[in-house]
């Protein structure tokens, strides 16, 4: 089902673009996969195996061999308020116990398809980066400042013409 | 437990008599089963129960034991109806309520608060008649049957999202 809402809101916004139509609703419904954003599990993912009611849902992580952010999270009710609905979604009945939900996770391939999406990225690469110890912390101010100095070489030229643009700017605002 | 953590009273059993006498040396033994935020409590509501119904005060009777109630299968979600007894302004009232939850022990806390809320009954005036778990089709609440879905689903609307404690400030650029 389309997203009516937002929809309508970027028409207003943005009259020139058009409808997306792969825009959809995260619905919080069994087989949905899951972000735990608070708590002792926080930034694990959950699959959500039924529907307690409006504002808690029971939810399963079993420990997979592999993955960390799999990391074994017990069963258990959780508020989703503390959730946050990814798009990946896994067919799986209601209240799964742990052996078929493993078995549905492996064959759907649920957590290749979480791992992929740039949501993922960016909390493994946060994570990564939280954890650094001090030599490779060493190694990425070094690596920064190369970065930005090979930036600022190729394009002086136009660093300088925009900081002069900027500058006139404001010389012609006051 | 990580379930029980929410839950402000937990289901215990307790189990005692009088003290037997020359009269009645064999006295019959109760065991009653209550919701109560501790152990101590518990024992306090086993005695209110034994004095009002069976005419046994604490300081004539014996307690044997009291022991935590356990949920059988804390893994399945279960719709609960319990049968409730509580004191309004104006007198006791009975109602049957009906929840969805894991833990009999939630569901009932859960109850207590909602009592507490709308109307405003507080510990000491609710007492728990029977309680027990319903199959789907013989729930009536509609709070409850609409979650009596295979595919039930509904999508988080106008989520508001509260910022971490940490990460909480009195002023911020944009309004909420």
């Amino acid at each position: 089902s389309k997203a009516t809402v937002s929809v309508l809101y970027c028409s207003r916004k943005q009259p020139h673009l058009k409808m997306p139509e792969t825009n959809q609703w995260r619905f919080i419904e069994v087989g949905r996969l899951v972000l735990i954003t608070k708590g002792k599990y926080e930034n694990k993912v959950a699959t959500i195996l039924d529907v307690v009611d409006q504002n808690r849902v029971l939810i399963d992580s079993p420990a997979c061999k592999d993955s960390a952010v799999w990391a074994g999270v017990p069963r258990h009710v959780a508020s989703l308020k503390d959730l946050e609905p990814t798009p990946v979604k896994t067919e799986i009945t209601r209240g799964l116990r742990v052996g078929g939900l493993v078995k549905a996770l492996d064959t759907q391939n649920t957590i290749g398809k979480w791992t992929e999406l740039t949501w993922a990225k960016k909390i493994m690469h946060r994570e990564a980066r939280a954890n650094i110890n001090d030599f490779d912390r060493f190694r990425v101010d070094r690596a920064r400042r190369q970065r930005a100095f090979c930036l600022r070489k190729k394009f002086a030229a136009k660093l300088t013409k925009a900081g002069k643009d900027s500058k006139a700017k404001k010389a012609f605002k006051a | 437990t990580l379930d029980l953590a929410s839950a402000h009273l937990r289901h215990y059993e307790v189990v005692g008599r009088a003290t037997p006498t020359e009269a009645c040396p064999a006295p019959k033994i109760f065991r009653h089963h209550c919701f109560a935020p501790n152990h101590v409590v518990a024992k306090t509501k086993f005695w209110k129960f034994m004095r009002e119904y069976h005419k046994v005060k604490r300081a004539n009777g014996e307690v044997f034991g009291v022991r935590e109630l356990k949920e059988k299968r804390p893994g399945v979600i279960k719709n609960f109806a319990v049968q409730l007894r509580w004191y309004s302004r104006t007198g006791p009232v009975n109602t049957s309520k009906e929840i969805r939850d894991t833990h009999l022990a939630r569901g009932v806390s859960r109850i207590f608060n909602e009592l507490s809320g709308q109307h405003r009954a507080s510990f000491s005036n609710i007492q728990v008649i029977r309680t027990c778990t319903k199959a789907p089709k013989d729930c009536t609440r509609p709070n409850v049957t609409q979650f009596h879905n295979a595919k039930v689903r509904f999508p988080l609307i106008h989520r508001v999202r509260v910022p971490k404690k940490s990460l909480r400030a009195p002023f911020t650029a944009k309004a909420p």
